[in-house]
């Protein structure tokens, strides 16, 4: 019996092999680059829908396979982990499976990518069990070695390895917040909405939704993200307006596609809902 | 055929509020009026002495063809202000420009309808959604003009107001008039240009007015044969100079402010005097929700203040411009030696829905130990309610969780389990593919619960109850009965209250024939004080970590915040029986202090699940909470703003009153979820108990 390769949904690996197409905001794209060649792990901090993950899938693909010969390029060049509050410290390092009459260790995604130098992405890291963050303390300093408690190995991490965390701060509650030691370990990228300009051409490109409508989504997602101050902490993401523009290029009606995209799966307070469903049919034609 | 009942407009003002704080960017207080629906459309939104703006359209859907008409002439007036408001010069808001506006009406009322109908022009283009209802709400509004006016002016004013809705030129068949009107529309209609600015809505609105000077010059006497109503009080106003030319025809009147707000009334010239306001008064942003003065109850502000950390000190100077909160009675010569223990002074923010912005330190909540007689109450309550408490504290007991549990067949753990290695080595001389979930994991289980129970105990609290009924005997009966025991108003202690729309005169119950004399009545407040008991006893049961407290007050300078059980308390039954003995109604109910307190103290707690319960009995009211005592509005949404910022600081709240009519408000404080209406009192101590098993049954 051969252990098999423990996947759990929450983990996924990325070839990427095609440009995951990303339109720079501002300066993060360099920022980011300086930080990779520092090798200094990345905190990604913006509320939800925003980019960060896109994002992050660009930069590993600008990273290990735009910037290298193919010969050096790495299989998995991105290992993203959606972390939740069952996920411990075991899932990310690694755990023993049986195989024929043994136990064979099986590295967990961390692991893998300090050993082979991927970008280890841990979406929305503060969900994830208190014992996680600690395990990525030693990764994070100067040290950036992975102890691996179960097999008792010290594993330094390879020279191209970096570790990238995202945070929402409006979506956490008080409880659930990053310790100051562990934030100081990164270097934050703050992200928010894209200007009207920049959101219509990621909500035309992504949905492949025509542009007038694409200006029209981002106008909608531009006003309701002036309530965030009553009860829409995080506002509309560009994700959610793609997805509205989605549906219309596919024939959807402009006002059903806001309705189920945007004004049903933002909130469920009725007045919150009827402001945003006037919103949208005022500035749809 | 039935009449189709009138929707109300303040179901949908809520939502109008977001829509134009979203077109807008900023928040925008609405009032709506209840005109007739010939104004419709026709007088422009105007501004409130709040700085609200002021649809002017009918408060239900009367005069429309269908409540969707109406409604969409909500949104549209609504977009009409709040478009404004996003093109006007920062500094040039509703509140300054209500107050500061001392031109003549005249002038303002053109400035208002050149605005209206320049942002009419740009409505089609960035708004293709509006474009219909605008054109709708045109001919609604032209159809309802009616025939010319008596009198030059009116007429001229009418004839612009046409212009401003049609395309084609408007003709009032009088001589030399129409020529007037086609110089006066000729200017108007500039506005509507792509290239046209707001400065030029302004600009022109003050040609027209010199225009309208020219043609109408001379005494008040000739305005009045002009059929234009004229004050006479403006007749002793000096001549004109540079600064008052235009007084001519308008004179400001600083004593009729009412009149001043019918601004939209273009017969009726006369410039609105400032008016203090709440939104007046300078307020700063920044906003804490609980910060403890060392103080004790009874200091005054200044002394609380010299006690306090340098922060607060502070925080007292930026904001120094608020009006100092009055000095508190002493808490012992309001309630006598029996009112308890104070053990500290906090100022807490309210929210100002009226200036969208948080009153910073504007209460003062005094901290109170509660101490009653030395009673076994808790004791006692059991012997009322044997069936009851037997079936909370059983009920409670069965939620109590085993400390630890294994569970099996996960991928990874802290052994391996015999069971899942053998499936799992079957599987394999089978061939078929297994999961490896061969390991048993021991998870601790623990329920991590914080819960504070706040209770209203404010003095509506001491209505007497009638006997509940034979099913309902010892507050245990199972499902609530009929209403026996509802309340629908507050109620003025030693008075005889009377339901509204109820139909049930608790007064009467004492003259009842029939009913004998007997113990003194059980009051609400005793009913509560039962379930507060019983859900101690089934709390401390189950070991979950709780606090109980109570709130009542006077005025914002004295609210109270009395505490029966904090959360680091030791548990003994016969404190907290004096405790809860100490539990009486006194003064009013400001819930949004007292939530706010009750949440920073829950917010401290280790517990990932956190729960506030709030039991009142009506709707938020004080002295002084609002400008206007009458407006119950404003307790409201301090009361909503507060449970959200609980909820933001990872709180779950839950509302419970006994108030039959708390639909009505609660929809506006709360989640449909998060509130529940007892129409029984009786029925309160099990409602609670549920209340709680259900909202911590998954923790």
């Amino acid at each position: 019996m051969h252990p098999t390769a423990h996947a759990p949904s929450s983990v996924r690996a990325s070839r990427l092999d095609l440009e995951p197409w990303y339109l720079p905001i501002a300066d993060e794209v360099a920022l980011f680059e300086a930080a990779w060649q520092a090798r200094l792990p990345v905190l990604l901090k913006g509320p939800t829908g925003c980019g960060k993950t896109r994002f992050i899938e660009h930069m590993a693909w600008r990273l290990h396979r735009r910037d290298r010969a193919k010969t050096e390029a790495l299989e998995l060049p991105l290992l993203t982990v959606a972390c939740h509050e069952d996920l411990t410290a075991s899932d990310l390092i690694g755990r023993f499976l049986l195989s024929n009459d043994a136990t064979v260790w099986q590295d967990g995604p961390l692991t893998r990518a300090v050993r082979s130098g991927a970008i280890c992405y841990l979406d929305e890291v503060v969900e994830a069990r208190k014992d996680t963050t600690v395990v990525i303390h030693s990764l994070t300093d100067h040290r950036r070695v992975l102890p691996i408690d179960k097999t008792g190995e010290l594993l330094d991490a390879h020279p191209d390895f970096l570790l990238v965390i995202s945070y929402n701060p409006g979506y956490q509650s008080a409880l659930k917040d990053l310790k100051t030691s562990t934030r100081q370990r990164f270097v934050a990228l703050e992200f928010d909405y894209p200007a009207p300009e920049q959101e219509a051409r990621i909500i035309a490109h992504e949905s492949q939704v025509d542009r007038a409508r694409a200006d029209i989504l981002a106008g909608i997602g531009q006003r309701v993200r002036q309530l965030r101050e009553q009860g829409l902490e995080d506002g509309v993401g560009t994700r959610a307006l793609v997805h509205a523009g989605a549906l219309m290029s596919r024939g959807v009606d402009s006002r059903r596609a806001c309705e189920v995209a945007i004004a049903q799966s933002l909130t469920e307070d009725p007045a919150l809902r009827q402001a945003i469903r006037d919103i949208c049919e005022l500035m749809l034609p | 055929m039935s009449a189709r009942p009138a929707p109300r407009a303040g179901q949908h003002l809520r939502a109008l509020s977001l829509l134009a704080e979203a077109l807008s960017g900023q928040a925008l207080p609405l009032a709506l009026t209840d005109h007739h629906p010939a104004r419709v459309g026709v007088c422009p939104n105007r501004r409130g002495s709040r700085g609200e703006w002021v649809l002017v359209l009918p408060g239900s859907d009367r005069g429309f063809p269908t409540e969707a008409h109406w409604r969409r002439a909500l949104r549209l007036s609504v977009l009409r202000a709040s478009l404004l408001e996003a093109y006007r010069a920062p500094g040039t808001g509703p509140v300054s420009y209500a107050a500061r506006d001392r031109r003549p009406r005249l002038e303002r009322w053109l400035e208002q309808l050149l605005e209206r109908s320049w942002i009419d022009a740009r409505i089609p283009s960035r708004f293709p959604g509006a474009r219909q209802d605008l054109l709708e709400l045109q001919r609604l509004t032209l159809m309802r003009l009616g025939p010319p006016p008596r009198g030059a002016l009116r007429r001229l004013l009418q004839g612009l107001a046409r212009d401003s809705l049609m395309r084609s030129s408007p003709s009032l068949s009088q001589p030399g008039e129409d020529d007037w009107l086609a110089l006066l529309c000729e200017k108007a209609r500039t506005v509507r240009a792509a290239d046209a600015t707001l400065e030029r809505c302004h600009s022109c609105a003050a040609e027209l007015y010199d225009l309208l000077r020219t043609r109408f010059p001379g005494s008040r006497t000739r305005l009045r044969q002009l059929g234009i109503p004229v004050r006479p009080a403006a007749l002793d106003h000096p001549p004109s100079t540079p600064q008052t030319r235009r007084a001519n025809l308008a004179e400001p009147d600083a004593t009729d402010t009412q009149e001043a707000q019918d601004s939209e009334r273009p017969e009726s010239f006369h410039s609105p005097s400032p008016r203090p306001s709440v939104a007046d008064t300078p307020i700063g942003q920044a906003r804490t929700s609980d910060r403890p003065l060392q103080g004790s109850v009874g200091a005054t502000q200044a002394q609380a203040s010299s006690d306090a950390p340098d922060e607060a000190m502070a925080r007292e100077d930026k904001h120094a411009c608020s009006p100092p909160l009055p000095d508190p009675a002493p808490l012992r010569s309001r309630y006598g030696a029996g009112a308890g223990e104070a053990v500290g002074v906090y100022l807490i923010d309210e929210w100002d829905c009226h200036g969208k912005q948080f009153l910073p330190a504007w209460c003062r909540l005094h901290e109170i130990r509660l101490r009653g007689p030395d009673q076994d109450l808790l004791a006692q309550v059991r012997e009322r309610h044997p069936e009851l408490a037997r079936r909370i504290l059983e009920r409670f007991a069965a939620l109590k969780p085993i400390s630890h549990r294994r569970i099996r067949g996960v991928a990874d753990g802290d052994d391996l389990d015999p069971e899942g290695v053998v499936s799992a080595m079957i599987d394999r001389l089978a061939g078929s593919a297994n999961d490896q979930r061969a390991w048993v994991r021991r998870e601790r289980r623990d329920r991590d619960v914080a819960t504070a129970l706040l209770l209203d105990m404010s003095a509506s609290t001491s209505l007497s109850l009638p006997d509940p009924g034979p099913g309902q005997a010892s507050a245990g009966g199972a499902a609530p009965a009929a209403p026996a025991a509802s309340l629908a108003t507050r109620a003025i202690p030693g008075t005889r209250t009377t339901t509204v729309q109820g139909a049930l005169l608790y007064g009467f119950y004492d003259d009842s024939p029939e009913r004998e004399p007997e113990a003194p009545r059980r009051r609400v407040i005793d009913v509560a004080r039962d379930g507060l008991a019983l859900m101690a006893l089934g709390l401390a049961t189950l070991g979950d970590d709780h606090a109980i407290y109570g709130f009542s007050g006077s005025g914002r300078a004295q609210v109270e915040f009395h505490v029966a059980r904090d959360f680091d308390d030791p548990w003994q039954q016969r404190a907290l029986g004096r405790a809860l003995a100490g539990i009486e109604p006194r003064g009013s109910t400001r819930m949004g202090p007292a939530i706010r307190h009750a949440a920073a103290k829950l917010s401290r707690r280790p517990a990932p699940q956190r729960l506030l319960i709030l039991v009142s009995d009506g709707y938020p009211q004080d002295i002084d909470y609002g400008p206007d005592r009458n407006d119950e509005g404003y307790g409201l949404q301090d009361t909503a703003h507060a449970l959200r910022e609980a909820q933001r600081q990872g709180v779950v709240t839950f509302c419970v009153t006994i108030d039959p009519g708390g639909h009505d408000y609660l929809k506006r404080m709360c989640a449909p979820d998060a509130y529940r209406v007892i129409e029984d009192v009786h029925a309160l101590p099990e409602a609670l108990s549920d209340i709680y098993v259900r909202l911590t049954s998954r923790a």
